[in-house]
């Protein structure tokens, strides 16, 4: 017997150990008076066995179970390499199974379950304000302020804004992304400036001098990483600002990454806070550091509780609450579902995969037999057999685990590519440790749990049976053939849930995908611009550029019809009003989405106008308040009534101060989807440009070739308007509205690819289950046809009993599926969870591949040569 | 062969552990020094089997009460010797004490009618 590498060194002691013995009493012999050869061999014969006190000592050295582990892996292996196909089948089928686990479970754990990178980032809190109609609505920053002084869970609680701000004096003008954060945001967090300083409370209030952090990236980029660039200046929508320090952008989690450039909020309280605007929800949000052993709960109730004291106090919050969330899980909440249904999607496809390999394995124990019965006759408990077939087993799930391994890390790549933008924080994907735990945690329950029906099978072998019955082949016992049938049938029944899993999420991608979204994207160029305060003083000039803007680019070749509407979908939330009706109770308003256009936008995007009419030039500042609604405002408030020439009040007004009075409804439109057709939205108010300028907007251009050929054109008619207003976001409307169904698209991939997967898997093993018992019953079918039977009953013989299987699976897997599939509600879209169609069809297509897998083999039968058959007894 | 081995050392266990840990209480020991050591101190009466000291040195090793060394023997040889272990004091302690209670137990089963005298 081979000893362990481990043991040979210390055997070689024991062996020198003994032989040091032997020599004493030798000694000790001869000193006594007997002559050398005497000594010798009569301490030998007082020693014994020198060979078995080696092996009862190294008994009791403990870790025995280690060498008869090593014994077995090493049978395994040369068991495995006797039978090469087997093996390569096996682990392929096995490294499918795995590495589909250890691809999902990477993207699981790098998005759901790391941690985000800051210190006890299990501290952070995302906070926004709540009310009946926008529940993750931004912050008032009367309330933000409020919110800050008056807790006592929060260690620190600090508020951010994005802009979009021009960055102007340094080469071509530039659009760099801005987060004005107020200061004790980076020791929240825990990121410090890798140059410079922090921003410090002096520079966070009003009247501060204005000052600006760059990012690494920005440092980089466009500073050459210059290390004088502390105290430098730089020209932001015209305002100077002075930079302090630089920031590793790394350092932030994803959506972080993305800004160029940090400066204060604070300095801002006096244009977005103050008393009168508490009811203003200005885009800010807040992220605040529990104090240690403050949990979630009790943070919660107090701000709520704070929450509800403001919501009485100040009536612009009455309705309004707070929403406190842990950092982490307002990032990915939105993508949780689906990668959970994926995680579920993955296991099935590996409990198929298992079941294939148990039977295969269960095939082939039948011809281990009489090397098993062997076994048992010289000795071999059940126990120790069980041992050595698992050993086995893992063994070659640990290879599929590898190979499965190697499948991940492509698989996970092309995976993180295609999710990148789609999924939060899909770019921290690595293979790290918590995924190579993962991997061989699941390949050791793979290998056991596929291991365990042929292991318990193999060591019930009765040696007697199996010695006498050899010659014959033996294993064709009802008891084993049932239990195949039975994996067979199960793994049936989970490809089924699967495929209607797969099924109707892609009924539900096919119905977003043809609802109507209220609008046609498609030729359509969007172009962002947004026009700085320091220049742009007034309304009046704010008006005379977006009259020469929509001239220029009305005028460009091969524009169909174009315009400019601010935001670009959806709008400001606000509510609305009838204009000499009583306000409704605060909470009880309506809300109603608004965005200001030109005349030109909406037929530019395809609107449909069901009444009245789109704005003209004419309605301009001198002329009345006029407003364009969509049919579900009518629904509300007028329903069965014309709508064209009612008064509405829009509060809440979209510029600072400034309240609007009625304006009258001069058409009507179709409701317009922004936020994708799966998405619920507000009803739509729209008001004109020029009636209420605003400082930047989307421009929207209908094209009559492709869209992209004039995005040129329209940079070369924005710069010769003002050659230090940078054009951003320049892309076609299709790819903007692309990524409302982005994730859905990609889910719906994955789903479907594990789904074929399994369906594949499935029918493998049915053709497997299959072949082998039309192997085992070759002699049957050989007496029958010499009977005279015809080969067509032959075939129905076969083709009935895989039917029979098929069927028993989809009984089984349509009780299942209709029970699982109510955990995708969540992730459907107008459709139902028990769709019929999606289960009929999916019955159809199983049956119909279980049938061709089982007709290879009945093919076989019916070709069965009786003479052949009947001489291989 | 090796069950024959196997059912001594279970016969011998308790007790040649105790011996071997009385011992080596005078010092570390080869062995062969124990061996000889126990059929001295027995005047020759308990002859320790090679088959059995051997497992016996090596369980009490893996136990840690007591361990191994490789020295040179005053004849210049490369001999391995044990020495106790805190553990092993300790163990030897207990087991001394475990010995007592045993073999009064057994002498007042052997000679009950004495007792009975007694009382």
């Amino acid at each position: 017997m081979r000893l362990p590498f481990w043991r040979r060194r210390r055997d070689q002691e024991l062996r020198e150990e003994i032989e040091s013995h032997l020599e004493m009493a030798k000694r000790d012999r001869i000193e006594r008076g007997q002559t050398a050869p005497q000594a010798e061999s009569s301490a030998r014969r007082e020693l014994g066995n020198a060979g078995l006190i080696r092996e009862v000592t190294r008994d009791q050295w403990g870790w025995r179970w280690l060498e008869q582990l090593f014994q077995d892996l090493r049978y395994g292996v040369r068991m495995l390499r006797k039978t090469p196909g087997f093996t390569a089948i096996a682990v392929l089928t096995l490294a499918l199974g795995i590495g589909a686990n250890t691809a999902i479970f990477s993207i699981v754990n790098a998005v759901l379950l790391r941690p985000l990178p800051y210190p006890h980032a299990d501290r952070l809190v995302f906070l926004s304000e709540w009310s009946q109609q926008i529940p993750g609505m931004s912050i008032s920053m009367e309330n933000f302020k409020d919110w800050r002084a008056e807790n006592t869970v929060f260690e620190s609680m600090v508020a951010y804004s994005p802009i979009n701000v021009a960055l102007t004096g340094q080469g071509e003008a530039e659009r760099l992304f801005m987060r004005q954060v107020t200061a004790g945001l980076f020791p929240t967090l825990g990121v410090k400036p890798i140059l410079g300083r922090p921003l410090t409370p002096d520079d966070d209030k009003v009247g501060a001098i204005p000052v600006v952090l760059l990012s690494d990236g920005l440092w980089a980029r466009k500073f050459d990483r210059d290390p004088n660039i502390i105290g430098k200046h730089l020209t932001l929508d015209g305002e100077s600002f002075t930079v302090i320090g630089v920031l590793p952008s790394s350092r932030f989690h994803e959506s972080w990454q993305l800004f160029d450039l940090f400066s204060s909020l604070g300095r801002l309280e006096d244009t977005i806070g103050g008393p009168t605007r508490r009811g203003e929800h200005p885009g800010i949000y807040a992220y605040a550091r529990m104090k240690p052993r403050v949990t979630l709960a009790q943070a919660r109730t107090e701000m709520l509780t704070i929450a509800a004291r403001l919501a009485r106090q100040y009536p612009q919050n009455t309705g309004n609450s707070i929403v406190v969330q842990p950092l982490l899980n307002a990032i990915v909440d939105d993508v949780r579902p689906s990668l959970l249904v994926l995680m579920g999607a993955v296991g099935f496809v590996l409990l198929i995969g298992c079941v294939n390999v148990a039977n295969l394995l269960m095939a082939r124990a039948s011809d281990r037999q009489k090397e098993v019965a062997i076994r048992k006759a010289l000795g071999a408990g059940r126990a120790r057999l069980i041992r050595q077939l698992l050993t086995e087993s893992v063994l070659l799930a640990l290879l599929g685990g590898f190979v499965g391994l190697l499948m991940a890390v492509w698989a996970t790549q092309a995976m993180a590519a295609a999710a990148s933008g789609i999924v939060p924080r899909i770019g921290d994907v690595s293979l790290d440790r918590s995924v190579l735990f993962f991997t061989l945690g699941i390949s050791c329950l793979t290998g056991l749990f596929f291991g365990v029906f042929p292991a318990f099978q193999v060591s019930r072998t009765d040696v007697n049976e199996a010695l006498k019955e050899s010659a014959r082949g033996s294993g064709t016992g009802v008891g084993r053939r049932r239990l195949r049938d039975a994996l067979v049938v199960g793994e049936l029944a989970v490809s089924l849930v699967l495929l209607v899993g797969a099924g109707l999420t892609l009924k539900s991608l096919f119905h977003v995908l043809q609802a109507d979204a209220g609008f046609q994207p498609r030729g359509v160029l969007t172009a962002s611009f947004s026009l700085p305060e320091t220049r742009y003083k007034n309304d009046a000039q704010r008006r005379l550029f977006f009259q020469q803007l929509t001239e220029k680019i009305a005028a460009l070749p091969a524009v169909a019809a174009s315009g400019v509407k601010n935001p670009l979908l959806g709008g400001w939330q606000t509510s609305v009003y009838l204009d000499g009706r009583p306000t409704p109770q605060p909470g009880h308003l309506q809300g109603t989405e608004i965005s200001r256009v030109t005349p030109g936008a909406l037929p530019a995007m395809g609107v449909r106008l069901l009444r009245g009419r789109f704005f003209t030039q004419e309605d301009n500042e001198k002329a009345p308040k006029v407003c364009i609604v969509d049919d579900t405002m009518v629904q509300h408030f007028w329903p069965g009534e014309d709508p064209i020439g009612k008064r509405i009040i829009l509060s809440g007004p979209p510029k600072p101060g400034e309240e609007l009075p009625p304006t009258t409804v001069v058409g009507v439109v179709h409701q317009v989807k922004n936020y994708g057709t799966d998405q619920p939205t507000l009803v739509e108010t729209f008001i004109p440009q020029a009636q209420s300028p605003s400082s930047g907007g989307n421009l929207v251009i209908l094209t009559k070739t492709d869209p992209a050929g004039l995005a040129a054109a329209v940079r070369a008619a924005v710069r010769s308007l003002d050659p230090d207003l940078p054009l951003f976001n320049v892309r076609k409307l299709q790819d903007v509205v692309g990524e409302n169904v982005a994730p859905r698209r990609l889910s719906v991939l994955l789903l479907s690819s594990f789904a074929g997967l399994a369906l594949l898997l499935a029918g493998v093993g049915i053709y497997g289950v299959m072949s082998y018992t039309v192997t085992q019953r070759i002699h049957e079918i050989g007496i029958r046809i010499a009977l005279g039977a015809e080969p067509g009953e032959v075939l129905r013989l076969i083709l009935g009993q895989g039917t029979r299987l098929a069927l028993f699976g989809v009984a089984i897997g349509v009780v299942l599926a209709s029970v699982l599939m109510r955990l995708l509600t969540s992730i459907l879209f107008e459709v139902s969870a028990t769709d019929p169609l999606t289960f009929v069809s999916v019955v159809v297509l199983l049956v119909l591949v279980a049938l061709a897998a089982c007709y290879i083999p009945a093919r076989r039968a019916m070709r069965v040569d009786p003479m052949v058959a009947l001489r291989y007894e | 062969m090796k069950s024959r081995y196997q059912n001594r050392i279970e016969l011998l266990q308790g007790t040649l552990d105790l011996l071997i840990l009385q011992t080596l209480r005078w010092g570390p020991q080869h062995g062969y020094g124990i061996s000889q050591a126990i059929r001295v101190n027995s005047g020759d009466i308990l002859q320790v089997d090679t088959g059995s000291l051997y497992p016996a040195l090596h369980r009490l090793e893996r136990d840690r009460w007591i361990a191994a060394e490789w020295k040179v023997s005053e004849n210049n040889q490369r001999v391995r010797a044990y020495r106790l272990t805190a553990a092993g004091k300790k163990q030897l302690v207990s087991e001394r004490s475990r010995w007592a209670q045993l073999s009064d137990a057994i002498a007042g089963v052997l000679e009950p009618a004495k007792k009975e005298n007694e009382a």
